[in-house]
């Protein structure tokens, strides 16, 4: 990771700082975080949220879909090579849920750490995913986490101190369906990125990672029709619903297997929308960038 | 399906095309490209977005007015298109290869089709674009252009403008060709009476003919075609003070028309007071709900019978058009009743699920509250004394709702649509027990008429809303203050305003002077400075606690615009028929922040 940080151009300093945490809190045996399955692109944030990190702060990467929040919170965890649990966030969230709760072993009467708990103790990264989809009252367990007390108190068991190299890294798309205001209380623990929507360029670098065999011509095509997409999307004549990074990889890989690129195309983003005239404006799009006579063999090589 | 339900999304798609091809969004293109079926020519609209793209805008616009102006418009379109199609294809091809085979499809088409009565009827009418056209698709196919006239011959390969040039390049060698073949002169201006009358005739001729470029300004769809107008406003003439008489005309002529008014004279004069200030100096609200008294004879306020024999027959018109209105959206509704009646299950449900799904009574471990005999070990063995359970319920949302329909005469052609529609969001929020209140808005002779059809607490008179007609203009913002004084009567904390709107504000009375804020003559209602008076008023309302949105439908205003005025609560519907639809999501969205 540290080594497409530097094609990436980031600030040398970062990098390290990033070495400097890795020597002084070496990953625990067996609990190395996986490598990550995509790498975000975007130099700005990648040394916004390294530098917050290497001083201690939470971070909250607030963003709309296709922005990359959770790739970056992966990659994050996997650059300071510490383990990484993954907490999503519902409705009925509770304090047991993310803390823990009591189990039988042994005979006994215990505590079962939850992820936060594991987290805080083996000093991982501990995603907050979709944090405003829970309420707020349920999330107050998670203050003296965050801020500079950094314990969990759990009710009849000793205080948890949460260990120097943990971190906790939440997510959150404003707007979406369920989700909710988030209170200032827990704002005011996190720093704050607001992430950018993924550029032309990036995606273009993305696909040529993610798609090695893809020809140069196609990444551009497929490229400028996520951006064609996005400035749709923008100027309101498309809801965002199509507007799906994921859908677009997905159909590409599809293609890929064998699949006419138009069909792919059309599972991946056009029928993500059920509005006849929005997957006529998405197709008009798809058909000024990809001839239906393309297959897999003049995709990819 | 109706025409205008064809014609609109046609040209908002054809529209969509040029702006993703330019990669730019909310210009009127000069012109637009449409198949012999009515559907967008995805080739040629994006050529058309790809000239806006490449080539400076000024000096492309200068081009088209230039050629506009001229008695041969029709040919120098024709030809002018034909080679900037050549140059912004060399153009875009670098980047977007799949544009060759687009730009073959298009030309096996214009063979396939040339047999077809209406490519005939173009070709009658202008036989040299038609032959330089086919050449030129010709050449495309890799056939030789079939030129024999070697006037057209030479005239065929000026044509072929070159991709490296720049827009200058462009327009001085257009001009050159246009001067050297047809001895047309930019500089001399053809405002003949002769050229008014042929771009009149010539605005009706293309619409009828597809499959080619025209102007935009010839595609003006008929607001009125179904000859449903009622009113037919103009922009009044008259900006000057208006005498007592005149003005007590008008009141008698809105009093007859739209109904008696909500308050009596002292109430009405003292809100018009309140609420007609600052930009609205000088016009009128007026508040109605549209009762008439039996005989239509005596009026209300004065107690004396309204004498107006010059506007009698246009009282009578309107009143009877009126009427005739309310029957044909009635039939509307009953000829639909099924898909209206599954509308309002659907809105009705999706309102209800909101309401069930969010607030959930949460149960949190305490100190009191029932007890939980699962945990009363911990109070034992770690002497947790947290082994009740407390229930919290979360709060009902209390919140009403304002649909406030514009119906000024650019509704004309969907009234009886949006007469259902609305219907059908009250009938549905009256289902789940949710105080709404529905009111249409429009400005005529000074008076903005603020018709409310049914109250909070009038859950059984929503099919009054049938009584929905447009006519007249819109003065946004005052008809926003005026809304803002009928929801004080919301018996609920929380209060929506879902307004239907095309965000262009526009009122033949204009704003008056305003020394102090640099405005030191009247301006039009209208544009920016309308643009920016709605805002405001909506940023009023924001802050006294009403939530604000609004649906923009179809093509209607600009998005720009409906951002400006609202922020981020706004969407677009594409056809009337989702007013409905929208409504539901903006309402579950609501809902849900309400908890």
């Amino acid at each position: 990771m540290l080594d497409f940080l530097r094609e990436e151009h980031v600030d040398e300093h970062i990098i390290k700082g990033i070495e400097d945490f890795r020597r002084e809190h070496p990953s625990p045996e067996g609990a190395l975080s996986v490598r990550p399955r995509y790498v975000y692109y975007g130099k700005e944030v990648w040394e916004q949220a390294a530098e917050a990190l290497l001083c201690g702060e939470n971070l909250l990467l607030a963003g709309s879909k296709a922005t990359g929040k959770n790739v970056l919170a992966e990659n994050l965890a996997a650059l300071f090579g510490r383990p990484s649990y993954n907490v999503s966030f519902h409705i009925n969230m509770d304090a047991s849920y993310m803390i823990g709760t009591d189990t039988f072993r042994d005979g006994q009467v215990v505590f079962r750490p939850g992820p936060i708990c594991q987290c805080a103790v083996q000093g991982g990264f501990c995603i907050l995913d979709e944090i405003n989809m829970a309420r707020n009252e349920a999330l107050a367990v998670l203050h003296s986490v965050l801020d500079f007390r950094r314990v969990i108190n759990v009710p009849g068991y000793d205080t948890i101190r949460v260990h120097d190299a943990a971190r906790f890294i939440a997510t959150m798309n404003y707007g979406y369906a369920g989700t909710r205001e988030l209170n200032e209380a827990l704002a005011s623990r996190f720093m704050v990125i607001h992430m950018p929507e993924i550029t032309q360029e990036n995606l273009e670098k993305l696909l040529r990672r993610e798609f090695p065999d893809m020809n140069r011509q196609f990444t551009g095509q497929f490229s400028g029709l996520f951006a064609d997409i996005d400035r749709k999307c923008r100027n309101g004549e498309l809801t965002p619903k199509v507007l799906d990074l994921r859908g677009l990889l997905d159909a590409i890989r599809l293609i890929r297997a064998g699949l006419p690129p138009r069909s792919a195309l059309d599972m991946g983003i056009t029928n993500k929308t059920f509005d006849d005239y929005e997957q006529s404006l998405v197709r008009d799009i798809i058909s000024s960038r990809i001839s239906p006579k393309a297959d897999r063999n003049t995709i990819f090589h | 399906m109706s025409s205008t339900d064809y014609g609109v999304p046609a040209r908002r798609r054809a529209l969509n095309i040029i702006w993703t091809a330019a990669g730019e969004y909310g210009f009127e293109p000069a012109f637009m490209a449409f198949t012999q079926n009515g559907q967008p020519d995805l080739y040629m609209d994006s050529i058309i977005g790809y000239v806006r793209k490449w080539y400076d805008r000024e000096t492309m616009q200068e081009l088209f007015d230039t050629t506009g102006s001229s008695l041969m418009r029709e040919t120098f379109d024709g030809i002018l298109w034909i080679g900037l199609e050549n140059c912004a294809f060399e153009r875009e091809v670098r980047e977007r290869p799949v544009l060759s085979e687009l730009r073959h499809a298009c030309a096996e088409i214009f063979f396939e089709q040339q047999f077809t009565k209406s490519r005939q009827q173009w070709m009658a009418q202008n036989s040299l674009v038609y032959a330089l056209q086919s050449a030129r698709w010709n050449t495309v196919l890799g056939k030789e252009p079939g030129l024999v006239n070697p006037w057209e011959k030479n005239l065929f390969q000026e044509l072929a403008f070159s991709g490296d040039w720049d827009a200058r390049q462009i327009a001085d060698h257009a001009y050159s060709v246009l001067h050297r073949y047809f001895r047309f002169s930019p500089g001399r201006a053809e405002h003949s009476l002769l050229l008014l009358l042929k771009n009149r005739l010539f605005s009706f001729s293309t619409r009828i003919l597809p499959s080619r470029m025209m102007r935009t300004e010839d595609l003006t769809f008929s607001r009125d075609s179904s000859g449903n107008g009622i009113i037919t406003a103009r922009k009044s003439r008259n900006a000057g003070l208006l005498t007592a008489a005149e003005e007590e005309n008008n009141r008698i002529y809105i009093q007859n028309c739209f109904g008696l008014p909500l308050y009596n004279t002292e109430e009405s004069s003292r809100i018009e007071q309140l609420l007609c200030s600052g930009r609205h100096q000088g016009c009128h609200i007026y508040f109605t709900d549209g009762r008439r008294q039996a005989e239509e004879s005596i009026d209300v306020q004065t107690g004396k019978e309204p004498k107006n024999p010059a506007s009698d027959g246009q009282i009578r018109e309107t009143i009877r058009g009126a009427q005739a209105q309310a029957d044909r959206n009635r039939t509307h509704y009953k000829e639909r009743l099924h898909f209206y009646e599954n509308c309002i299950a659907r809105l009705s449900q999706q309102i209800r699920n909101a309401l069930l799904v969010y607030p959930q009574p949460s149960r949190v471990a305490g100190r009191n509250g029932r007890i939980a005999s699962e945990k009363i070990w911990r109070a034992v063995y770690l002497n947790d004394e947290r082994i009740f359970t407390e229930k919290f319920e979360e709060e009902q949302p209390d919140f009403s709702v304002d649909l406030m329909l514009d119906a000024s005469a650019s509704r004309l052609q969907s009234q009886e649509t949006i007469a259902a529609q609305a219907y059908v969001i009250a009938r549905s929020l009256h289902l789940c027990r949710i105080p709404v209140q529905v009111t249409s808005f429009l400005s005529l002779r000074g008076y903005t008429v603020i018709r409310r059809f049914c109250g909070y607490d009038e859950m059984d008179k929503d099919g009054r809303i049938f009584d929905y007609f447009a006519a007249g203009w819109n003065r946004d913002g005052l008809a926003l203050r005026g809304a803002g004084h009928l929801m004080q009567d919301s018996p609920a904390k929380n209060k929506l305003l879902i307004i239907l709107t095309d965000a262009s504000p526009n009122d033949d009375r204009k704003i008056p002077s305003d020394r102090a804020g640099g405005h030191p003559l009247s301006r039009d209602y209208s544009g920016e400075a309308g643009i920016r008076d709605t805002s405001s008023e909506v940023r009023a309302l924001k802050k006294s606690g009403v939530q604000v949105m609004a649906v923009l439908n179809g093509e209607d205003g600009s998005s720009e615009a409906a951002r400006r005025i609202y922020g981020d609560d706004f969407v677009r519907i594409e056809n009337i028929r989702r007013l409905s639809d929208a409504v539901g999501t903006f309402l579950q969205k609501k809902i849900e922040r309400f908890f």
